[in-house]
């Protein structure tokens, strides 16, 4: 591990215990190969974590990984929520504890009508209690996120643009309000009328309630959104952690110098196949790996 | 309403089994005429003669008849005493008619006797007839007599395969009970028509026959629904029994057409319906099979005139050991016909599906569209579905398409759902009716969408 620089910003790395979100020498296996080699992080409510790192390295795995995704295997390390054993508990009780994923590729369910189905998020975190605000709640969301009430009766997620999916996205996360989410990648694909719409439903949610990792891809979304603790992952490890001065470091002279600095002191660093084509900082392409497209049943 | 059920009860039937003299007291019972007596005869005939399906019989690979325990079912039951009004029914009918929305008419038949019959006076105004099938014979013989038994004949027809029609035979030799709708020309009947079979009667076969006719430009929503009661042991034989249904739609008529079965976990039956369109006409057809540890379902629709639409939904879900053995037909007979359909099934357990789904274009039938699609989950490992999607064209310039797929629930959609908090059972509960709802979008009645979803809510909140 690489120690952050000194920053004015205090480094989270001191101590993990009684943390929101405690990440503890985390490894991640996808199909029996190792793509996570041992992360620590720690994060509280109240803060918000940058992490920023080239295509290929691991951001996404990380995230499925921490929110139980069946493809990815923990191999080993610790993850606490708020005390208690994350990687103990099934998908569904990681989403009632309090864990939330924006995801970067939303999966599209037909059948399956937006209004009803937040209605059952809403019950199954909150209770029956929650039902009776349920309609209001919505209704500012809506708002916020300049969504119209028609999304309600539409199939979930099923040929909304790409735009309308990662709103939809923030709007599930700003009624179940979490006390750790993770977005992975909201901002790319936005044009810049939603990118504003989403930016502004998350610092709407921001306060000492909530915890933050937003995964992005450059610094387009830290503008927006100030982090007070940056991270790069590469390879599978965070190799850097520092405060928002990491972020513009990294937005100005891309993942290099610190690629040639870890070199210097002798870290290895594995690159993923498809590590070395992304170094450029460009909007991530469809064709990066999907596991929710990858898989499934078509035609249903 | 005036009952034609003769005074007594046929309890001096009760027990007899399935032979021709039982057939013929049915009928003298009933107070046939000649016509119908004689139709139950050559009805018995053709039962005795087709054989009975083995495994090895075309069409019956899958089924297993074994289960029948025919030489013990009783014909007949003991008649039912009518009620005046819905608040005598019995409290589990009261419900199951009693469901939010209004009709235009209901019909609530227990073991063959109609018990209940409200028909809206707006709509009986309109020389609509919404009657029980036996009083029909007796009231409209003409109208009866043009029509019954033309779909479903109580005989083997030529072509069709040799054991065809033969529980249709034994529906017609001792047919008890059944609806009888009669929409006259140019009238359009919109609020449904409801007709509810229950079979309380565990030890007797339920026999209805049902005869709907759709005049020209006519217009009538149905609502058909069949339930049954548990045997008193498990290891009693299945409550036993064959329904007819026989739908007629002259030129430019129109039918929206649902069939809610949710026969007793006990209860193997066969469910027979045809649908014949004439010129323009069309209809909306939503076939829901829910009940039934065997079920044998065959919906035919028969594209008779030109211009003709047929759409064909069906619906199933399975669990334990339930068996569902489906036959459609879409029968392109006539030029410029359509016909679409979609079937969609989740099996759990070890519930097993067979679908056999032919699209007949026969020649002279040019500028046809015939489409088919039949689409299975699979819940367990232990569940089955074998879908066979048939065609067979006799004629250039059409279109058509077939195709059918098993699989799993998709547990990326399932996931995304746990993601959310949703405990598992709920969000595969949710996935499947969501897998439904493609079926339940295409009827064309608000009412009865609702209707069916919450029959199957009901089915499958029954686990998880
Ligand atoms: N579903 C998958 N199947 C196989 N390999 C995958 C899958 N998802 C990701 N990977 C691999 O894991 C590595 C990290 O991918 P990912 O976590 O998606 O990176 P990022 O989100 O940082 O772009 C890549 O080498 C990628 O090829
Ligand atoms: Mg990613």
């Amino acid at each position: 591990m690489v120690a952050a620089p000194a920053t004015n910003a205090p480094i989270h790395q001191s101590s993990s215990d009684g943390a929101t979100l405690a990440i503890r020498d985390l490894h991640v296996n996808i199909d029996s190969r190792e793509i996570i080699h041992g992360i620590d992080l720690t994060v509280n409510k109240g803060e918000v974590h940058a992490i920023l790192g080239p295509n290929g390295s691991g951001k996404s795995t990380l995230a499925y990984a921490l929110m139980g995704h069946p493809r990815y295997a923990v191999t080993s390390g610790e993850v606490e929520l708020k005390g208690e054993d994350l990687l103990a508990m099934s998908a569904d009780e990681r989403s009632r504890n309090g864990l939330f994923l924006c995801f970067q590729y939303p999966t599209s369910i037909p059948g399956i009508q937006m209004g009803n189905f937040l209605r059952l998020a809403m019950k199954a975190r909150f209770g029956d209690a929650a039902i009776k605000t349920f309609r209001k709640e919505l209704t500012e969301k809506l708002r916020i996120l300049k969504m119209d009430e028609s999304y309600m009766r539409r199939y979930l997620n099923e040929g909304f643009s790409g735009g309308e999916k990662k709103k939809a996205e923030i709007l599930q996360m700003a009624l179940l309000k979490p006390e750790i989410a993770i977005m992975d990648e909201t901002d790319s694909g936005l044009d810049v009328d939603a990118f504003k719409v989403v930016a502004d439903g998350v610092n709407a949610m921001r306060g000492p309630d909530v915890g933050f990792v937003v995964i992005t891809h450059y610094n387009r979304m830290l503008e927006y959104i100030k982090p007070d603790f940056v991270h790069v992952l590469i390879g599978g490890k965070i190799v850097k952690s520092g405060g928002p001065e990491l972020a513009l470091a990294v937005d100005q002279h891309g993942y290099q110098p610190i690629l040639e600095e870890l070199r210097e002191q002798g870290v290895e660093i594995e690159l993923m196949e498809e590590a070395g084509a992304t170094y450029a900082r460009e909007e991530p392409t469809e064709r990066e790996h999907d596991p929710f497209r990858s898989h499934g049943l078509t035609g249903l | 309403m005036t009952t034609l059920v003769a005074p007594g009860t046929p309890t001096e039937l009760r027990g007899a089994g399935l032979n021709s003299d039982t057939s013929r007291a049915i009928g003298a019972w009933r107070g046939d005429p000649d016509w119908v007596l004689d139709w139950r005869a050559q009805a018995w005939a053709a039962w005795e003669t087709i054989p009975m399906p083995t495994p090895t019989t075309e069409g019956w690979r899958r089924t297993n008849l074994r289960i029948l325990a025919l030489d013990k079912v009783h014909a007949i039951s003991d008649a039912v005493a009518h009620v005046t009004s819905r608040a005598d029914l019995p409290a589990s009918l009261q419900k199951a008619i009693d469901t939010g929305f209004d009709h235009g008419a209901v019909l609530v038949q227990e073991n063959g006797t109609t018990i209940l019959t409200e028909v809206d006076t707006q709509l009986a105004g309109t020389g609509v007839i919404v009657c029980d099938i036996h009083e029909a014979i007796h009231r409209y013989p003409e109208l009866v007599r043009a029509h019954l038994g033309t779909l479903v004949p109580p005989r083997w027809q030529p072509g069709m395969p040799s054991n065809a029609g033969k529980f249709e035979a034994l529906n017609a030799a001792f047919f008890n009970g059944g609806t009888f709708v009669y929409v006259p020309k140019n009238t359009t009947v919109s609020l449904p028509v409801r007709s509810l079979v229950y079979q309380s009667d565990a030890d007797a076969a339920f026999f209805p026959r049902s005869l709907i006719i759709v005049d020209e430009n006519a217009r009538l929503t149905y609502l058909d629904e069949y339930t049954s009661v548990n045997t008193a042991s498990p290891d009693a034989p299945p409550v036993f029994g064959s329904a007819v249904v026989e739908i007629i739609i002259k030129d430019g008529g129109r039918v929206d057409y649902t069939s809610i079965q949710e026969w007793s976990l006990s209860t193997a039956g066969f469910l027979t319906q045809r649908a014949s369109l004439g010129n323009n006409a069309s209809c909306n057809w939503v076939a829901v099979v829910l009940g039934g540890m065997y079920t044998r379902g065959t919906a035919d629709v028969l594209l008779q005139g030109k211009g003709t639409r047929a759409d064909m939904l069906g619906l199933a879900f399975g669990e334990g050991t339930q068996v569902f053995d489906f036959h459609t037909l879409q029968d392109h007979q006539s030029p410029f016909t359509d016909s679409d359909q979609l079937y969609k099934t989740a099996m759990r357990d070890r519930a097993h599906l067979i679908y056999e789904g032919l699209i007949n274009i026969r020649t002279g039938s040019y500028g046809s569209n015939g489409y088919q699609a039949n689409r299975n989950v699979l819940l367990s490992d232990t569940a089955k579905a074998d879908s066979i999607p048939m065609l067979e064209i006799s004629d250039n310039d059409v279109l058509c398409t077939h195709g059918s797929s098993v699989g799993p629930i998709d547990q990326m959609h399932v996931y995304y759902l746990l993601t959310r908090g949703l405990p598992r059972p709920v969000a595969e509960r949710l996935v499947i009716q969501g897998f439904f709802e493609p079926v339940i979008e295409r009827i064309a009645v608000d009412d009865l969408k609702d209707r069916v979803r919450a029959a199957v809510d009901r089915k499958i909140g029954e686990q998880g």
